[in-house]
Formats: C-alpha cells, structure tokens, sequence
C-alpha cells in the first residue's frame, strides 16, 4: 500500500467516524468500480452487483467506527466478495444468474475430499488455514491462476489472457490445481476417525 | 464441508497471497493501459507534468483540483431522516443510488422502461442464414466488462468524422446470435439508436438529415452505462454529445438491412446529459471534462478542442523522464526524452539490458512539426497543475513512480515534478498527468524514427534472450554432468524449454522451492534469473508432445469400466501406466503416421449443455478441439449443416439413408485453415469431413463451400474413443434434462 493511498484511505475512514454521508461518495469514487466488477463477475448481473456495492457501503457504514480497516481496499474487497457469494445462493436457490460464481463453484466440487463419511474434519487447522497453506505451497503462477479464477472470480478466458497461456493450457492448470487441491485437503492428519 | 465452504475459504486466504494475484483490471483503468505499453515497448515514455503558472489561459477554465472526483448521490428519505433526528444515535445508513438521477426521475424513466419490458416481448427483428437479431432488454446480463480498447486521446475522440449534439429518438437494444458458430461466444450486444441532431461538433451531415441512425456494435451496455447511467434509463429524450466511431463492416447481409444506419462502435464515446444535472461519461476517456458541467460547457469545451490548431512556438523544447520503481527500490525503470536533442532512452532492470544490451536501450528521435504541436498542446492541459505533485506523504512509504516533465517556451519555463503513486486513486491532477503522458507516449510512437528503433529492439530482444536461454540450458547440462555424470540429472528435472520468444521453461517434478533453489544454485553467478519455473511433466507444456496415449479426463462422476470402454482418468496419464494406454499408432493422418496424437475430453464447466472441449496435440503442437453431443434437433441440424452438407445446403434425404444419423460430433482443427469433423453415425460408423475452413465459418461465404473430403472411418479406437464419450455425454444428459437421441450403439 502506498502512502497516498493510505491517506485517502484515512480520510475515509474520518468521514466514516465522523458519520459523514460524504464517506460513500468518497468510497464509491475511490474504489466503487472495482467492487462493482467483482461483484459482476461473480453475479454476472449488473443490477445484483450494483445491489451488493450497496451492501458493501452498508457494511462499511455499520462497522466504521469501531473498525478501522486499513488499508480500505482488501477489507472491502473481502465483504463484496462474502456478499456476492450470498447473493449467489439466492441466485441459485431462485435458478438464474449467469455469472463466473456459478461456474466456479461447480468447478471446486472436484476438490472436495472423499470419504468424508465416518471422519471429522480435525479443527487443527480451519479450512481456510488449509487452504492457505496449500496455496502458499504453489508455484507462483499456479498460485496466480488459481485466484484470479477462484478469489477474483476472473473467466477461464481472462485468466489466460493475464497470464499469456492458452484458454486450453489455463484449463489443464487449474484442472490440476484443483485435484492437488483435493489430495491436499484429504491429508489423513486434518480429519479424525 | 461443501463446495460453498471451499469457495468461501478461498476468500479468506492470506490478503498477500490475494493482493498479488490482483489482475490487471482490478488495479485502476489507467494502470491497466500502462502495462501492456510499458512491457511491449521496452521503450516508451512518460512523463509528468506539469504546470506552470497561469502561462496559458483557456476560456473554459475547468474547475479542477479536487481531491477525489466528484459523485453527486441521492440518499433518499435516508438523509431526510438524519437531518431531521436530533438524536445521537448513529445517523441511518444512506441508501445509495447508483446514478446521480434525483430518484423521483430515476423511478419514472425505470418505470417506463419495466412497463415496455413487460408489453414487448422480445421479438425477432431479422434472421436469415444463421443470424438471429432479437430485440434485447436493457441492462441485460450482456454487459461485458473487460473490453480491450485503442487508446484514443481526447482530442481524437472529439474529431471523429461526425461529432453531434442531439436527442435520443429511439433506442432498441439487440442481441445478435451467430447461430453457426461454433465457438462459444457467439452473442453480440448492439443497439439501434436515432438521433435528432441538435448541432454538428465535427464533420458533415448530409443536407436535409434530420434523423441520424446509428448501429452501435459491441458493449452497448457498458458503454450507455458508463459505471452511473444504465441502459434502462437511457430513456428517449436524452440529450448528448455523440462521437460516431467506424465500425468494421458486419455481415453483407445484415448491413443491408441496416443501410439507414451509420455504423459505429459506441464505446466511450458519448456524454450524456443526466436528468439532475451533470453529466455522465468515461472519465478515462475524457479527463478534461467536469462531471458537474452543463452540456453547454461540454460543448464548448468539445469545440475548444476540435478547433485548436495551437502550434508550438518556435522556441519550444519539453523533456521528461518517468520513472517507475518495483517492489524493491533498486528495481527500477526509467524512460526519458529530450526533445532538444531528440535522445529517448530506456534504462531499465539488468534483465533489459541483458535482454537488449545496453547500448541499444537509447535513440535519437526526429520528432516531426506536427508530433510536436500535438506534444505542446498536451502540455498546456497541465497549466493549472502544482509544480510540485506529491501522493500524500511518502515519509516511509514505498513510490512507485516519480515523473518529471520540464518546458520551456516563449521565454518562461515550467516544470511539474509528480512523486508517490498513480494507482488506485481517482485524483483528477494525477489523471490529468498520466494521461497527458500517454497522449505523448502515442505522438512520439508515431514518429517514424520511434517505430524504426522500436521493432529493431523488439527483435534484438527476442534474439538475445533466446541465445541467454540457450546459454543457461547448456550451463544446466553442464552443470548435471558435472553432478550426476554425463547424461546425468536430478530425479525431479523434467525438461528445459524454450519458447517462440526465447523464453525459458523449466520444468520440474514434483516442484518445491527447495528443488527450484537446487536447480538455480547449480548455473553459474550471472545465469540465474530469467527462466520460469513450472511444475508437472514436459507433458504439462503446450509446446511438447505428448507420446502415444490418450486419455478420457471425465472426472470423478464417471465409473470407470471394463473392457473396451475403458476410461483412463487424467491423473493416469502422467504415470503411463501400460494397461491404461490405447495406441493410437496406427491412425493416419494425410499419410503421415499420427505419432503426437493425444487426445483427453475435457469437460467445459462453462456450457450448460453437455459439452466437451478436446485437447489434441499433434506433432508437438497443441490444438485445441471442440465436441459436442447432438442432444436435441437443433444440434443435430447443425452438425449435419457444418459437417456432412458440402457447402452447408441442407442434407438430402438420400445423404441420410447412406450416411445414417449423427449421434455426436467432434470438431478438430489441424491447423490455421485446415480442420475436420467426425461424426458418429447411428449406424456405427465414423464419418469425416475435412476441408479448409474460415476460423469463423459464415455459412454465406462462398469461400466456406470447402469440404474436400467426406469419408468413413471404422477404425476401432475412433469408435471406442466416441462411444465412450457418448456415453458419458449421455449419462450428462439425463443428469441434465436436457434429452437425448436413442443411443444405438452397438
């Protein structure tokens, strides 16, 4: 994060304390259109991503103060998310949406552990440590791939183009990914029984 | 646990891990165009900035200088309430509107537009030879966010051959569907839109027009919308200023349908007037522009910029340098120039030098009267900004970019220094700046001078770093030698490969950091950078070839069977485990024995019909292969369309009784023009087609009449390979719903 950026981001965060309506303007304008663009591509409907840059700005109203999230960005970025994947269960639950979420979603059942019958996941580790774990473990361009598909919700057509591969090569990596995912997530010593 | 859990746990992972796979577009629109210029030209410029004081006047002073661009908001009764609760309590949450619309008009002009919706069903508007135009509904889910565009300064999108003032008439979104396409992209959002010109900015309207229509191509939505104003309230009646923008020409056919209409790409480039004031643009795209403005001071200012013929005075002489840092400071990239001496240099991390040797990362540049007049008029867009242009305070922080632009001219000097960070903020000097600097970025890649130099150190960088991979394989193998004995080499090392670029490609197995680490701590000082590390098999490179297996990926809803439908699951087949290995030896191709070919059916998740994508590499090239299964009478009509009918005339009922009915098909492209279809038939037989196809075959060109041979195969792994694809796509279909045909296989 850079200086200035942190300025800005204090300064929001003042006129969020200051309980100033000027602090969503100033959220919007500084960081509106990439919440937008990820809510869009999880939803892949305008309108419920218009909705969740709303929610996010609710969020962000209700819990600063006390938080002070710094830097902005991430934070928000985080509850767009969360919310866009709420949303996408309603979506799912009402059957439509055409967005990346739903794809993405059918694409990690690849990565669920078998045989989870009989076993508890441990509590060593949470999911999300293990996950971490296991993508901090790949090489950096796995790593890339894998979360601008899955965290940035990015198409198959978009990852291959930020990362100079093929749409068939992206495909193959993210296709292996997701198996290591999985033989990383039935590891004996996260489940008990 | 569900796959909910996993996708939400992937959202949960270390913000470091997430911050650097931040793509492209979800840094700032302008660093976005930065980077494709930084890398491809190794050469281009920059600059910053700035101002000067009050040096030149413009009539129509913009009122610059915030902080953060503007965005007016309607919170409704929200704000009412706060105001009037003396509470204190929190005030309630605004409730924030995604245009700056007063919500009473925003309801209206919404409202209107829900009711047309829903009296107007969607209606076929023209369809004729696999291309269906159907009326479409505003803000559908056709908005397409990432669209790749031309850098066009501001001035050249106000001197587009026609620049008008009008009214919006008539507004009637399209979705056009290329019926025969077999690639999956194949919808189109357009719009037909007629105007009422009001005034003419630039160019010519015929005599006597009153009515300008337009076919706008491509991102109609997004571009109507421009992040504020969404294509459901883009209402009759809204005024603005339109940039007509050529489009390439569409379909022969279509355009005759459209010969009232001008063509254009609408992207970008309009201003509209909102129903509360203000205006709505890209404001990317026209950094001049106030938000606040009147359509009347946009206008103005439109006009101020079509008409400015300013040429640089004789004495004129600007230089800059731009310079951006890495996540380590030493890791540094400059561009400079002087026009004074026309050197333009690029001085870089030890890669560009060691990729296009120093010497050559400096030029001398002849910048023609005109690219000069431009360069002075960029500059006087910065006359208002602070010498000093600081991101905040960067006591400690980490600058990412620091640009210096000096000027000299008619006497007086200016200079704009421009320290911190351009990314992520909206601040409207820093816009100005950076924007500035790509408009002289585009002026001085125009010189011819530039071009000449730029595509010699393209070339030169391609070479070099092809000869240093070259060095570094063979410093490896020496390096193996020496370790393991010749021939030798460490259990996990894979290959080593160069791409078309000179790129080097190690691969290894399994990959770990430790094995990375080995690897480069074998090349001698000097040799350890500039390759990729990847891990997998050589198979797992595009570029190698497979040997001779083939594999059926179906993934883990396929039971594995016995026989001769026999699946091999993907993870097979890096192990090579014989008894899962069909020979594809003795299929023939043109003569030549198939020896590269490896086939694995790769389910596209991304298609809500059964679907397959095949992967086929042959003769080390990788292909990519499309499948389908005729699920439906729709499809089936359309295989017989593509593959059997020579020259796409319908199937006669005589081709059906001797060929027999398609149950699935695969499409395979051998190479740039020559591709094939397989068809299986119902009566057990393969049939091929093959021929020179366009990439995107218009059933209506003449040139697509090119199916050269129509033949049938019983080649039992063919028929093994597509029965068991069937199949599986069956077994897909009823999970589905979606239907199939009777299966006869046999």
């Amino acid at each position: 994060m850079t200086s200035g950026s942190r300025n800005i981001d204090e300064q929001i965060i003042a006129l969020f304390r200051e309980r100033s309506e000027e602090a969503i303007a100033q959220t919007s304008s500084a960081y509106g259109s990439l919440l937008r663009a990820l809510a869009l591509r999880i939803l892949g409907s305008r309108e419920d991503a218009e909705e969740v840059e709303q929610d996010v700005y609710l969020a962000a109203w209700n819990q600063i103060p006390p938080a002070e999230p710094l830097p902005l960005l991430p934070w928000l970025r985080t509850i767009c998310r969360r919310r866009a994947l709420d949303r996408l269960e309603e979506q799912t639950a009402q059957k439509r949406g055409g967005g990346q979420g739903h794809l993405a979603l059918e694409e990690l059942e690849e990565s669920l552990p078998t045989g989870e019958d009989g076993r508890h996941w441990a509590g060593r580790l949470s999911l999300e440590e293990a996950v971490s774990a296991f993508l901090k473990e790949l090489p950096e361009r796995e790593q890339r791939v894998f979360l601008q598909r899955y965290w940035y919700f990015l198409s198959v057509e978009e990852v291959a183009r930020e990362n100079g591969l093929t749409r068939s090569h992206t495909k193959v990596l993210l296709h292996r990914t997701r198996k290591k995912l999985k033989a990383h997530l039935e590891r004996e010593d996260l489940w008990d029984g | 646990m569900d796959k909910k859990d996993l996708l939400k746990a992937i959202g949960e992972v270390d913000q470091d891990l997430v911050e650097q796979a931040a793509p492209k577009g979800s840094r700032s629109r302008r660093t976005q165009r930065w980077i494709p210029a930084a890398v491809a030209a190794a050469c281009m410029l920059l600059g910053v900035l700035a101002i000067s004081g009050g040096w030149f006047k413009r009539e129509t002073e913009p009122e610059g200088g915030m902080m953060v661009s503007k965005v007016s908001i309607d919170y409704g009764e929200a704000k009412k309430i706060a105001e009037e609760s003396e509470s204190t309590a929190p005030a309630p949450a605004p409730v924030l509107e995604s245009t700056t619309a007063p919500s009473s008009i925003k309801n209206e002009l919404t409202a209107e537009t829900t009711a047309l919706a829903e009296t107007q069903a969607p209606a076929i508007l023209y369809q004729k030879d696999g291309i269906t135009v159907q009326e479409g509904r505003g803000g559908s889910s056709g908005s397409r966010m990432e669209a790749e565009l031309a850098y066009l300064t501001e001035q050249e999108l106000f001197t587009q051959p026609l620049v008008i003032r009008a009214v919006l008439t008539d507004y009637k979104p399209l979705v056009i569907t290329q019926e025969y396409s077999i690639f999956s992209d194949n919808k189109i959002y357009a719009a037909l839109m007629s105007f009422e010109p009001i005034s003419v900015l630039h160019g010519e309207l015929p005599p006597g027009q009153e009515t300008v229509k337009v076919f706008a191509n491509y991102y109609t939505n997004t571009s109507l919308e421009d992040l504020s104003l969404s294509l459901r309230t883009a209402g009759k009646g809204r005024e603005g200023i339109i940039m007509l923008h050529p489009m390439e020409e569409w379909h022969p056919e279509y355009m005759t349908q459209l010969a009232d209409y001008v063509p254009g790409d609408n992207q970008r480039f309009a201003i509209w007037e909102m129903p509360g004031g203000g205006l709505s643009y890209d404001k990317h795209a026209f950094i001049g522009l106030e938000k606040s403005w009147t359509l009347d001071q946009a206008e103005a200012y439109a006009r101020q910029l079509i008409g400015d013929k300013t040429e640089a005075p004789a004495d004129f002489i600007f230089s800059f340098s731009y310079r951006s840092y890495g996540l380590v400071p030493e890791d540094t990239y400059m561009r400079s120039f002087d026009s004074a001496s026309g050197l333009y240099s690029v001085k870089g991390t030890a890669h560009m030098e060691m990729e296009y040797g120093a010497e050559n990362l400096e030029t001398r540049v002849r910048v023609e009267k005109e690219i000069l007049d431009k360069i002075y008029r960029a500059l006087l867009r910065l006359k208002d900004m602070p010498e000093m242009l600081s991101d905040g305070d960067n006591a400690g922080g980490h600058e990412t970019t620091r640009i210096e632009i000096s000027w000299f001219a008619e006497g007086g000097s200016r200079r704009v220094l421009f320290s911190g960070s351009d990314n992520g903020m909206d601040r409207s000097d820093v816009n100005r700046l950076t924007m500035t600097l790509f408009e002289l970025q585009q002026y001085l890649e125009k010189c011819t001078d530039m071009q000449g130099w730029q595509e010699k150190l393209m070339a030169m960088g391609d070479k070099e770093r092809r000869a240093r991979s070259e060095e570094i394989v063979a410093a490896l193998e020496a390096a193996f030698a020496e370790q393991y004995g010749p021939g030798g080499k460490p259990e996990y090392f894979r290959a080593a490969e160069i791409s078309d670029g000179g790129y080097l490609e190690i691969w290894l197995f399994p990959w770990s950091k430790e094995n990375q680490k080995e690897i480069q701590e074998m090349l001698p000082e000097g040799y350890r950078t500039g390759m990729l590390f990847g891990w997998g098999d050589p198979a797992d490179s595009p570029s190698i070839q497979y040997d001779h297996r083939m594999s059926l990926a179906l993934h883990g809803t396929v039971q594995k069977q016995e026989g001769r439908r026999k699946i091999i699951d993907w993870e097979s087949l890096g192990e090579g485990s014989p008894e899962k290995e069909i020979r594809l030896g003795y299929l023939y191709e043109d003569g030549s024995r198939t020896e590269g070919y490896s086939i694995s059916f790769e389910e596209d998740k991304e298609e809500w019909t059964p679907f397959a994508s095949l992967r086929m590499v042959i003769r080390g090239q990788e292909k990519d292969l499309e499948s389908g299964l005729i699920t439906g009478r729709q499809d089936l009509e359309f295989a017989w369309y593509c593959c059997v009918c020579r020259g796409f005339r319908p199937v006669t009922q005589e081709e059906k009784e001797a060929y027999g009915e398609p149950l699935a098909w695969i499409y395979a492209e051998r190479d740039e023009v020559e591709s094939s279809i397989f068809l299986v038939m119902d009566n057990g037989r393969l049939l091929r087609s093959s021929g020179t196809w366009p990439e995107r075959p218009m059933p209506t060109d003449p040139s697509v009449d090119a199916v050269t041979a129509l033949e049938t195969w019983g080649e039992e792994i063919w028929l093994q390979l597509l029965a068991t694809g069937l199949w599986y796509c069956e077994g897909r279909g009823e999970q589905t719903e979606l239907g199939t045909p009777g299966l006869k296989w046999r």
